[in-house]
């Protein structure tokens, strides 16, 4: 019984995190009302729809030990997908995109579960070959349509603050975590990223892990890229250059470890969370764009700082607390 | 309960439309919110037309906030949102890509908020979704390129015909797509003897053009007569090519466009023979007192263009003045 009611707390440094975020929420509203208006949450959640999805995928590869380095490549391949397939039916051409990136996904999990290729080498190549692809798609410009209706359909707020592709981004993260938390093999995926030998030694199926993740990540980037291309009815190559990078810092201000093994799509979906709002809010007060990469990037180096010393701290109080309440 | 929010959307709609109407507005420049979504201060001419915006802003009175994509058209879109949400008396907005804004270009005449598009225009089918467009007109700004080809070819005495080739700008854009177009229809009328034999994306950028203008010298050898660089910080990049080709740039017709630093230095040197004047100090303030008028309720034209003059060794004091040098 005690171990089960420790194993549901939320741990120090998921708490650190939430206190994070409801700091930052109190802190832009004061600053400035406008933060919490239906608009600007609105525009906050459009903000989320993109790096989360990009986020949560990458984050699987992340917790099985892996990484996939494509992803931002992969966003602006389902962005020109869409638009070049689909130039008469835009959906058909979503099916077309997110199609090519299963095919995608499998080719990198094979290539690394089979001939044992560390992921950062495969996703390179996949990355490079993936940002060609892209270029030759595009025919060196910019590919647009004049095809709004579904895109404004996508954008047109709902409940005054989402929107038909905020919720996408919000379901997927709901199907990501039911299947992590619920399925023997959302199991054997964090015992891959854990303990690599002692997975394979107790049967955990590495292949297979691998398969799933890697797919999953590919096909999450090209939906967000997809659902960007509608939106903007606007497709580039360069689309979703920035965005691996910001979808590491979300898993890792969220709680998921470069080392794998840890971190559930509720630490990305956090984690995505705290910088959208942070990104959002700099804004609002009028930071630069120079600003709010430097804000990223000491927020990403704190969280890692303290998650080994607040985080084990607030640990050891709340554990002290619960010893103390059972006496 | 849908019927009801139909009908609350619906007089909100009406409301907003009877206090947006047509050549009214509510708020006089004098202490007016306006915000201007801008590309980048890393180019000079950006950076001139935001001061320059700026100036014009704060002599009119108007409480102005700044926000930069760097030319990604999901983060404008994204800005797009938050501006709204602030509720500015008017937007000024530099698309980041003249497609990519169409969407937002809706959500903001949705808000009913003043709009004054600066720089690169959209699709004039769009053209219902914002108010004033000012800036340059890029058929214009090729059109002066091609009449200051056939003057360079005069003046070269290179005959009346020849190959040129064009390097461009970023592939997909207005001004790539128009500036090419300009250039080439004056060529077309007025001296068809000069051919457009090559075009390659320099995308604004020297480095690239540099490359570019390689490729084309390498295919086209000695029967180049001239180049059109759509900037002039492409020609120098076209510069450097020509010199590792072995071709002297002083004999060859160059022109270039909007008086960029670089093009008075190589049109004073003589190895650039012109450019087109594009003032980003004029785009700046056009966009500037466009607004300010919309919101004191004057009468503003739909399109502003700004004036295309051809800039020669004669007259480059010209580009000095114009970029407040």
């Amino acid at each position: 019984m005690a171990a089960i009611r420790k194993s549901r707390t939320i741990s120090g440094a998921t708490l650190l995190r939430l206190a994070l975020l409801a700091a930052l929420v109190v802190a832009f509203a004061i600053w400035n009302p406008a933060f919490i208006s239906g608009r600007n949450l609105y525009a906050l959640m459009q903000s989320f729809a993109l790096l989360g999805m990009v986020a949560l995928g990458l984050s699987l590869t992340m917790i099985a030990g892996e990484f996939d380095l494509s992803v931002g490549s992969m966003v602006a391949v389902g962005g020109l997908i869409t638009l070049v397939v689909g130039a008469g039916n835009l959906v058909q051409g979503m099916a077309a995109a997110l199609a090519f990136a299963v095919l995608v996904g499998l080719v990198n999990a094979i290539v690394i579960s089979r001939f044992k290729v560390s992921s950062l080498v495969v996703s390179v190549g996949s990355m490079m070959a993936l940002s060609g692809f892209a270029f030759w798609l595009a025919g060196g410009k910019v590919i647009s349509t004049d095809n709004f209706d579904l895109g404004m359909a996508l954008d047109d707020p709902l409940l005054t603050v989402l929107s038909w592709r905020s919720l996408v981004t919000l379901a997927a993260f709901l199907l990501v975590g039911l299947f992590m938390h619920y399925t023997l093999m959302g199991r054997d995926i964090r015992v891959v990223g854990s303990k690599p030998q002692v997975a394979a030694a107790s049967g955990a199926r590495v292949g297979r892990s691998l398969v799933i993740v890697f797919v999953i990540s590919a096909v999450t980037a090209a939906l967000a890229g997809s659902l960007l291309s509608m939106s903007l009815a606007s497709a580039a190559a360069t689309t979703g250059s920035t965005l691996m990078l910001q979808a590491v810092s979300a898993a890792i201000v969220g709680g998921v470890a470069l080392t794998g093994g840890s971190g559930t799509p509720a630490h990305v979906l956090l984690g995505s969370l705290i910088l959208t709002v942070m990104n959002n809010g700099l804004s609002l007060i009028g930071m630069a764009a120079t600003g709010i990469l430097f804000a990223n990037g000491l927020v990403l180096m704190g969280i890692v700082l303290l998650d080994g010393q607040l985080g084990a701290w607030m640990s050891e109080r709340l554990a002290m607390s619960r010893a103390a309440n059972s006496a | 309960m849908n019927f009801a929010k139909l009908i609350k959307l619906l007089l909100t709609t009406a409301v907003a439309g009877g206090l947006m109407a047509p050549g009214v507005a509510f708020a006089a420049a004098k202490g007016a919110k306006v915000i201007l979504l801008t590309v980048t201060e890393e180019c000079e001419y950006c950076a001139l037309h935001q001061r320059a915006f700026k100036e014009v802003a704060a002599a009119a009175g108007i409480n102005l906030e700044v926000k930069i994509n760097n030319y990604d058209a999901a983060e404008q879109a994204s800005q797009v949102d938050q501006a709204i949400a602030q509720k500015p008396d008017a937007i000024v907005l530099w698309p980041a890509d003249a497609s990519a804004i169409v969407p937002s270009l809706r959500k903001i005449k949705q808000a009913g908020i003043p709009l004054v598009i600066t720089n690169s225009q959209p699709d004039e089918k769009y053209s219902q979704f914002w108010d004033v467009f000012t800036g340059p007109s890029d058929i214009g700004n090729g059109e002066s390129a091609g009449e200051a080809m056939i003057k360079g070819f005069a003046d070269k005495k290179l005959g009346s015909e020849g190959k040129v080739f064009i390097v461009e700008g970023v592939p997909g854009t207005p001004p790539q797509i128009q500036r090419s177009q300009g250039f080439e229809d004056v060529l077309g009328k007025k001296a068809s003897g000069i051919q457009v034999a090559g075009k390659q994306n320099g995308n604004w950028d020297q480095t690239k053009a540099t490359d570019a203008a390689a490729a084309l010298f390498t295919q086209l050898g000695s029967d180049v007569k001239g180049v059109y660089a759509q900037a002039d910080n492409m020609m120098s990049g076209v510069i450097v090519a020509a010199k590792r080709a072995g071709i002297d740039p002083a004999s060859l017709v160059l022109v270039g466009s909007n008086c960029s630093i670089e093009g008075v230095n190589q049109i004073n040197d003589g190895t650039q023979y012109a450019t087109v004047l594009q003032s980003p100090i004029d785009d700046g303030k056009y966009a500037a007192q466009a607004v300010a008028d919309l919101l004191d309720g004057k009468k503003v034209e739909k399109q502003i263009f700004l004036p295309h003059e051809i800039i020669t060794k004669a007259n480059v004091a010209d580009c000095n003045a114009a970029l407040g040098r």
